[in-house]
């Protein structure tokens, strides 16, 4: 698949740790920047293309699973493989469960480090391709009308077009004319691929129950 | 005639007197003696006045022509004798004159007086003047005018002799001694109311005399009153006097002692040496003093001290000796019971005069330096004094001698002093001056303080591995934060041998790239080395080594350890360094465990404190008065208020696990570098813990 460039984060405070890891990196051509805290992290505009953040536990100011936490909830897609220089099995349950993709005591192999970042981005780039699917379907789909979007919802919710020309109180012609139109828009033949759109798109169908003519 | 006769009966008279008062003591009176032999055979002319009575009577008719001639013949005679009365008579007036007499004659009855010129002028009287008894009494001085008179009396009722002596006023105020004798004479029609005499000025004698007995009496008054006893012997060794005070204190009669009676209360053990001084002296006729035991009126023998003199006279002749004694026993007492103080002193005790010669040692200085007291006496101090600082020592005294005080020697020196077999040990020495009739004289206290080095060294043996345990307790706290620190550079070094090894492998390695990894690769081996020896050093058991120290860098030493366990407990640590700051005489490693526990202590106290809040600020600074200053604050919980002042001690901890022995050791290591520790609550909430050390003597420190 041709995506976009990933790129590899390091944050460490340690200056010759941090530029080692970019040493290291730089052997598989990755594309290296380094931080040296995790707010200098943060400063920087979010990657567009799968990530891999190496991420040191013990850090100044907000440390390395506190970045993971806000990570997470802003949705980015980089994964995390975090390194510490004296592994706490607690930390490292913790960052797990959270969805790291491993964690490395200090001083690590150098395949231990390339083959996790190497799975991070992977994942990275998975979680980059659905992201990248679920933003083309919207696009689609931000295409139609308020009409024909509710047309849509009210297909994938499963209801036949003489019952969409009663809810919406307009003849069943209509309704079919609208329905080739969102099909079109959609960029799709069936209903089937109509609704499994909606879904990756995450539009939910419209809400059944008699609605007053 | 009766004058003829008087003059004969004076003449007579003057001349037996004058062989009685003037014996032979001129060649004019002898003269005179002949001249009163002859006189004394014209006496036996007297018969011839009653012949001529006689014949005068019977042969009034029949021989007047014998009568004539006879007249004739006598005349002529009478002339010849008082010629020759008229020479002896001048005569006699010479020697009187010379011999500065005043003759006179008095005539009871008649109440005639003739008197020499040098008589008269005795008495003050001009030549011509008539004298009787009235105006002679008048001269006489009221006071002896009644003896005067008494004794007149007695002669005349004696008819014997007339002798004594008065004083004289004169007129002009003038008062002379005036010494008279006389006698009464049975002839002439008067018997028995003549009084003949000579007198004489005394003044001269009389004035010697009173000035001797005055002197005399002031001397006994002396020597009776003086606090001391005082004796006198004469020129064969016999004691011919002792004062009211020897008496008293013998309690014995002037008698007894007189001669060699005083050596009867000499203590036997004292008498054979008292003799043998006091023969030796007198022989030769030099001052001795002596100490003995003289026994005292209630029995008990007292210290005396004596000191004797020859006496001579003013021409030179040896008197006999004069001496005086006192009782010394309570002296002698003082000086033993010194003595007995000075010898039984557990310190070293030596007195040293100006020119730096031993003078007196105990019997510690004896067993302290393992001479005999004898081979001390007279030797130079210096002998006591360890070769290498003899050169300086007679520097040291001239100094002390220009400004002399008591005062520990060599203040803030190590001072040693040197055996007789050569070892040295280490002393503590008090010197004192005093003044004494030789000069001044130093007295030294010499104390022997290898125990108490030894103490020193004991204790701070105990302190130096008590403060080692309480290193590695600590360090073995910080073992994670350790590891950790030591991880950073093994892990640095193992990405870049890597990564180098990586570019061999797939054939991309460059020179310079591998060079530049090589390079990190030896930064951070010597960063782990430098941790490494941080840590052994503060592990490693070794001797306290003390040298010039910059606190800051003793920080910097300690932030090494703790940066790690700061990121762990998400505390941050400030450091505000004073660049300018003075060097300190310390050990390294001992200060850093002081930090250390501070700082240690500090992340403690903020377990609680919400995570932004955590902070600890280590700052050093220069104060005033010499000292540095090294502060640790945090924001932590504080010190329990009614606890502060415990913080330091043994065993006392806060901490639910803390065994109380960190800060009670900082506490020790900062006093033994002669430094402060404190504690208070910060403003703001926290704590702040302190030290400061004193900084280097300038022109030692940078």
């Amino acid at each position: 698949m041709q995506g976009p460039e990933s790129r590899v984060f390091v944050v460490d405070d340690d200056h010759s740790v941090r530029t080692s890891l970019a040493n290291l990196l730089s052997t598989e051509d990755y594309a290296v920047e380094i931080f040296a805290s995790a707010a200098e992290y943060l400063a920087r505009v979010p990657h567009p293309g799968p990530a891999c953040l190496v991420l040191d536990v013990r850090l100044p100011g907000l440390d390395g699973l506190a970045l993971q936490q806000q990570l997470t909830e802003k949705g980015r897609v980089e994964q995390i493989v975090f390194i510490t220089g004296h592994g706490d099995i607690p930390m490292v349950i913790d960052a797990m469960k959270r969805g790291a993709v491993d964690f490395l005591p200090k001083p690590f192999r150098d395949d231990e480090l390339l083959s996790a970042v190497a799975k991070a981005l992977a994942r990275s780039a998975e979680y980059w391709r659905q992201r990248c699917e679920v933003v083309e379907k919207r696009e689609r789909l931000a295409k139609l009308t308020p009409r024909e979007f509710e047309v849509f919802r009210s297909v994938i919710a499963g209801l036949l077009n003489k019952q969409i020309a009663a809810e919406l109180g307009v003849a069943v012609r209509t309704i079919k004319h609208h329905r080739a139109r969102v099909m079109q828009k959609a960029g799709v033949v069936s209903v089937a691929e109509l609704v499994s759109l909606a879904q990756k798109a995450g539009v939910a169908p419209a809400p059944p129950g008699p609605k007053g003519p | 005639m009766p004058i003829l006769l008087n003059r004969i009966q004076r003449l007579a008279f003057f001349a037996v007197f004058f062989a009685a008062w003037f014996n032979a003591a001129a060649a004019r009176p002898v003269e005179a003696v002949g001249a009163v032999e002859k006189i004394v055979l014209r006496n036996a002319n007297l018969w011839e006045r009653h012949r001529e009575l006689i014949l005068g009577t019977a042969a009034i008719v029949g021989l007047q022509s014998l009568l004539i001639v006879g007249l004739i013949v006598q005349r002529s005679r009478r002339k010849r004798a008082e010629r020759s009365l008229r020479d002896s008579e001048e005569r006699m007036s010479l020697a009187a004159e010379a011999a500065n007499l005043g003759m006179w004659v008095w005539d009871v009855v008649r109440n005639e007086f003739w008197m020499t010129d040098k008589g008269r002028a005795l008495f003050g009287f001009a030549p011509d003047k008539r004298l009787d008894h009235a105006a002679l009494t008048m001269r006489v001085h009221p006071e002896d005018r009644a003896a005067r008179d008494s004794a007149i009396r007695r002669a005349l009722d004696t008819q014997g002799e007339y002798a004594m002596e008065y004083r004289v006023l004169l007129p002009d105020g003038t008062l002379r001694w005036v010494g008279a004798r006389g006698r009464c004479m049975n002839i002439g029609e008067n018997k028995g109311s003549r009084l003949l005499g000579v007198s004489m000025d005394v003044t001269a004698q009389k004035q010697a005399q009173e000035a001797l007995q005055e002197s005399e009496a002031r001397f006994r008054n002396m020597a009776n009153t003086a606090p001391v006893m005082i004796w006198m012997s004469g020129p064969d060794k016999l004691c011919t006097f002792f004062n009211k005070g020897w008496l008293d204190f013998t309690g014995r009669r002037l008698e007894q002692e007189l001669g060699n009676g005083w050596a009867e209360g000499v203590h036997r053990e004292d008498l054979d040496r008292c003799f043998e001084v006091y023969v030796n002296s007198f022989d030769a006729r030099h001052p001795f003093t002596m100490e003995y035991r003289l026994r005292r009126s209630d029995g008990e023998y007292r210290w005396v001290l004596d000191y004797g003199t020859p006496r001579f006279a003013p021409d030179g002749t040896f008197l006999g000796y004069i001496g005086s004694a006192i009782d010394i026993t309570e002296r002698k007492q003082a000086q033993e019971r010194f003595r007995l103080v000075v010898e039984a002193s557990p310190n070293g005790i030596v007195l040293v005069n100006a020119q730096g010669l031993i003078v007196l040692v105990n019997a510690w200085v004896e067993r302290l330096f393992g001479y005999g007291r004898e081979e001390l006496i007279g030797q130079s101090i210096e002998l006591l004094v360890p070769e290498r600082f003899r050169g300086e020592h007679p520097a040291h005294r001239a100094s002390f001698h220009a400004a002399p005080a008591a005062r520990a020697m060599g203040a803030g020196r190590e001072l040693f002093a040197r055996r007789k077999d050569g070892a040295e040990f280490p002393v503590e020495i008090g010197i004192s001056p005093i003044q004494s009739p030789e000069g001044t004289l130093v007295l030294s206290v010499i104390v022997d303080i290898t125990e108490r080095k030894q103490a020193e060294a004991e204790a701070q043996r105990h302190r130096e591995e008590l403060a080692h345990l309480s290193r590695v307790a600590i360090m073995g706290e910080m073992a994670g934060s350790l590891a950790h620190e030591l991880n950073q550079p093994l892990t640095s070094m193992v990405n870049n041998a890597s990564a180098g090894r990586r570019f061999i492998a797939k054939g991309r390695a460059d020179l310079p790239k591998l060079d530049s990894l090589l390079e990190d690769i030896v930064k951070d081996g010597c960063r782990a080395g430098g941790i490494m020896r941080g840590i052994r050093g503060m592990v490693h058991k070794g001797k306290e080594v003390r040298g010039p120290v910059n606190l800051n860098d003793v920080i910097a030493g300690v932030l090494q350890f703790v940066r790690s366990d700061a990121l762990e407990r998400h505390c941050v640590v400030v450091t505000e360094p004073d660049p300018e700051l003075p060097l300190v005489e310390a050990d390294l490693v001992q200060l850093q465990q002081v930090l250390l526990n501070f700082v240690v202590n500090g992340f403690e106290a903020m377990c609680e404190t919400p995570v932004a809040e955590r902070r600890l600020i280590i700052r050093s600074e220069r104060e005033s008065h010499g000292r540095v200053r090294v502060s640790v604050r945090d924001f932590g919980t504080g010190l329990p208020a009614d606890e502060s002042h415990q913080i330091f001690e043994q065993f006392f901890s806060t901490k639910r696990d803390g065994m109380g022995m960190g800060l009670a050791i900082a506490s020790s290591i900062i006093a033994s570098h002669g430094g402060e520790l404190a504690a208070a609550n910060a403003e703001g909430g926290g704590a702040c813990v302190h030290f400061w050390l004193p900084v280097i003597a300038e022109g030692r420190g940078g």
